[in-house]
């Protein structure tokens, strides 16, 4: 019995943070249709900048947010209008948008490996190996705080996206971008901002990251086959379904661990997109696909 | 004043062909104007060049004398252009009050944005009712309804309307109509597209007939009606009002 | 009468012109038309006779080891081209193919003694089969959600892979090296069997293009809700397609992982060697025949000028992107699209 909780418990606040790298990929991808390969490789940008804050400047790995979360943001900002608005009216815009980001992708992971060598990091600040111990169940006091500080990311997203203007913006352009325009909604501007903000989500979880697990430059690609696996079973578009997925799909993930061993978890969610793109192809919360 | 003009215009989607080959159009102020013909002939085309969701490949758009094409849709409300398209265009996940306030999106006077939201409930007493229902379960006439009353809350100087009637029973369809009767009566410009070209010619003034994306014939809606030859091509087979209780 | 039909044939002829498939044999003149039919032979012909040549070209072996690498990633390319590039579904981890044929024919090598060259076909065929079966499930959707499962596709190989101790698990299998009387001739056989590859796989891409498989598949391409439409059965093409491009692919991976002498997962199942796949693929110019050809080469030939000048492999994949990107933003059709699109395409090398 206790192992079931201790299981769920790891697989939720686990989910959490997948559930912040989720959303603001499910985002970019709404608002715009862009599958970003390149959202978990700026996530380990941001582990590097916050392991270096933490390294070098003592700054704890969740201060360091109040330096990835903007600085991204405006990295993404600056990524859409550079690149990803010059090919916005294209025949084959899905397409180009996916082989773009992939490419991002390889060069920022380059540079990150050139600069920083493939040697393994993370960030150990004390709490990282700490627990709390209640009854028999043991809460990773680092996963505790991730989880918290996921929770409140979260809520903020959905406080712009509910009450502030942009956020109305934003949600019109996902539900219907013709309906947007024709009631003013400058789309491109609009979707610069999600960009930005999805973005800066992908650096606030590089953040947490940073501690939470070991990066190199390479690390990016599990991370992003994750993080689609998880939409994809949510519903692509859906930001409600990145959620469920993350939360749903990382305990699973816990007990299969618990059953067979660390190497196959990654297997549960590549394995879960596969099951449900063949009994369910548009995901949990995601509309028919219209052919 | 907002008497729209097009002049020479040719447009197509993406790399495709030209689906308005040079039109040339003028609607004046204050009237409505049906545009009609065969499917195919880019009637629908017409108002997305208007309303900035094509752009023409050669031509001009003028309104009042300015000029207007060549902009994004989000910049058309600017100028007064405002479309409600085939498919009504709501948000479905918002509600009808959601839907609306969206609407005044680019309304920064709160006070006023609230006046114009009371006087759409006023005239639409069914959208007070289901003001917080999701717009993806309304029937279409109740959508029709919430997409023309964005035209309330914006005021345009030029509404356009691309098939209101689609997809409605008769009954909701004359409702529809009589609305943007209202609409006009208010003194807005309508120009409207419709495959039922006869309620549309019963709702307008000026009727204008398209084929193969050019102008073919124009005049007042009813001299329309009783052109032999128009009626032939383009209103069913020798035009002949059909006797009571006989379908069209 | 006959001037009636001249009329028409000269409608047809300047739609096919305008469409610019493949010249007409009308339109070119006689030197055109014999470098059109020679070129592609006479190429063949030099490739077949350079091993012969052997101590006449110095650095023999180096030259003939350059050539083979050009010569696989040409059938991987041209491979990938035809779910990638004529049907439009990007396929980000294409390189599965390669680790099973590579496996396959390792794994009976090294357990039932049966050379490489004898299942390499077979293992093709197994690699089709797997294609028909995976993509049943994976092409369900759009082509969005698709990208995404053939990553997952590649990491889920690698976990596989990786722990399936029958098959090595993250050491691999060993192969037993070719033992000739001159050590030198070892990379000759693997410069015909990657030629073969090579040819049979540009060979296969030039049929489908040019066939009604490959005109339904471009409909797909295009615009896949019009295809259904117009009655095409979209599923039924795309699964053929994902199929087809494993063949070769497999093939290879077999070959490959024989001239390594060794399978690993680490060498077959990254993400580099499938970035690298998709960038000779969208350089070339995606969706024509030639294309895959000239990126392979190109690609090829410079990271030869790049290893030797740069050495580490984090530059070469930083570099690797910076091509990627620069080539869509700026001439997406690729080298052989966009000349095609600018009429500037000797019409010999208009091969589709």
């Amino acid at each position: 019995m206790t192992d079931i909780v201790q299981l769920l418990i790891l697989g939720i606040l686990l989910g959490g943070v997948y559930g912040v790298m989720a959303t603001g990929l499910t985002l970019v991808y709404g608002v715009m249709g862009v599958v970003n390969l390149a959202h978990a490789v700026v996530m380990v940008a941001a582990a590097y900048m916050a392991f270096f804050m933490w390294q070098d400047w003592g700054v704890d790995p969740f201060v360091s947010m109040i330096a990835t979360i903007p600085v991204f943001f405006a990295v993404g900002m600056g990524l859409y209008y550079v690149f990803f608005q010059r090919i916005a009216g294209s025949a084959r815009f899905g397409e180009m948008t996916v082989l773009l980001s992939f490419g991002l992708a390889l060069v920022i992971e380059g540079v990150l490996g050139f600069a920083f060598t493939g040697i393994y990091h993370t960030a150990n600040p004390g709490y990282a190996t700490k627990t709390f111990d209640i009854g028999s169940v043991i809460v990773p006091k680092g996963q505790l705080y991730a989880f918290v500080a996921s929770v409140v990311l979260l809520a903020a997203l959905g406080a712009i996206l509910y009450f502030t203007r942009v956020g109305y913006a934003i949600r019109a352009t996902m539900q219907n971008a013709t309906a947007a325009q024709i009631v003013g909604v400058n789309v491109n501007r609009v979707s610069a901002v999600a960009f930005g903000i999805g973005t800066a989500m992908a650096g606030a979880a590089g953040s947490l990251m940073s501690y939470l697990f070991t990066f190199f430059p390479g690390a990016h690609w599990q991370f992003i086959a994750l993080l689609l696996a998880l939409t994809v079973v949510g519903g692509l578009g859906s930001l409600r379904g990145a959620l469920v997925g993350a939360i749903g799909l990382s305990v699973a993930a816990a007990f299969v661990t618990d059953l067979a061993g660390p190497n196959w978890s990654y297997l549960t969610f590549y394995l879960a997109l596969f099951v449900v793109l063949l009994v369910r192809p548009q995901g949990l919360f995601g509309r028919k696909v219209s052919v | 004043m907002s008497t729209l003009t097009l002049d020479g215009v040719r447009a197509g989607y993406g790399r495709g062909p030209d689906i308005l080959n040079g039109i040339s159009m003028t609607v004046e102020s204050g009237t409505t104007c049906c545009v009609i013909g065969p499917n195919g002939a880019g009637k629908s085309t017409i108002l997305k060049v208007v309303a900035g969701l094509v752009r023409p490949r050669e031509g001009t758009i003028t309104l009042d004398g300015e000029r207007v094409d060549g902009r994004r849709p989000d910049q058309m409300i600017g100028t007064g252009i405002c479309l409600v398209p085939q498919d009504r265009s709501l948000f479905p996940e918002m509600t009808v009050a959601e839907n609306l306030r969206m609407a005044g999106y680019l309304i920064t006077d709160k006070h006023r944005l609230e006046t114009r939201l009371d006087a759409v409930y006023d005239r639409f007493p069914l959208l007070r009712e289901r003001a917080h229902q999701r717009a993806r379960t309304l029937s279409g006439g109740q959508q029709q309804l919430v997409a023309l009353s964005r035209a309330l809350i914006l005021e345009p100087r030029i509404l356009l309307v691309d098939e209101p009637s689609l997809g409605l029973a008769p009954l909701v369809a004359d409702q529809i109509f009589d609305t943007l009767r209202q609409f006009n009566e208010l003194g807005m410009t309508i120009l409207l597209v419709e495959q039922n070209a006869r309620k549309g010619l019963e709702t307008a003034d000026v009727g204008f007939v398209v084929d193969l994306g050019r102008e073919k014939f124009q005049g007042p809606a009813d001299t329309i009606l009783e052109h032999p030859e128009i009626r032939e091509l383009y209103l069913g087979r020798r035009g002949r009002r059909p006797k009571q209780g006989i379908a069209p | 009468m006959s001037g009636q039909s001249t009329s028409v044939e000269n409608g047809v002829l300047s739609a096919r012109r305008h469409r610019s498939v493949s010249p007409v044999a009308e339109d070119l003149t006689a030197k055109q038309r014999w470098t059109r039919r020679l070129l592609p032979p006479g190429i063949l012909v030099i490739c077949l006779v350079i091993p012969m040549l052997g101590p006449v070209i110095g650095s023999y072996t180096y030259w003939l080891q350059i050539l083979t690498t050009v010569f696989m990633w040409v059938a991987l390319a041209s491979s990938w081209n035809i779910i990638g590039g004529f049907t439009g579904y990007v396929s980000l981890g294409h390189n599965v193919f390669m680790a099973i044929g590579g496996y396959l024919s390792a794994g009976i090598f090294v357990y039932y003694g049966v050379s490489p060259f004898i299942t390499a076909i077979g293992a093709g065929l197994v690699c089709v089969a797997v294609g028909l079966v995976v993509g049943l499930i994976m092409l369900r959707t759009d082509g969005d959600a698709f990208i995404i499962a053939t990553i997952a596709l590649l990491l889920i190989a690698r976990i596989l892979f990786d722990n399936w101790t029958l098959l090595g698990g993250s050491n691999g299998l060993s192969l037993p090296l070719l033992s000739f009387a001159d050590p030198d001739l070892i990379p000759v056989p693997f410069y015909y069997a990657m030629l073969v590859c090579a040819v049979g796989a540009v060979l296969l891409g030039y049929w489908v293009r040019h066939s009604k498989f490959g005109l339904g598949l471009r409909a797909i391409a295009e615009d896949e809700v019009r295809a259904e439409v117009a009655g095409v059965n979209t599923r039924l093409l795309k699964v053929a397609a994902f199929g087809v491009s494993g063949f070769f692919t497999g093939i290879v991976g077999a070959m490959w992982g024989y001239s390594l002498s060794y399978v690993r997962p680490e060498n077959f199942l990254t993400i580099t060697i499938a970035a690298q796949i998709v960038l000779m693929a969208v350089i070339g110019g995606k969706g024509t025949v030639l294309g895959p050809i000239v990126g392979a080469v190109l690609i090829v030939a410079f990271n030869e000028a790049a290893v030797s000048k740069f050495g580490s492999s984090e530059l070469n994949l930083a570099v690797t992107g910076v091509f990627l990107v620069v080539a869509l933003l700026f001439f997406p059709q690729g080298i052989v699209g966009t000349l095609r699109e600018r009429r500037r395409l000797p019409r010999a090398l208009d091969w589709g």
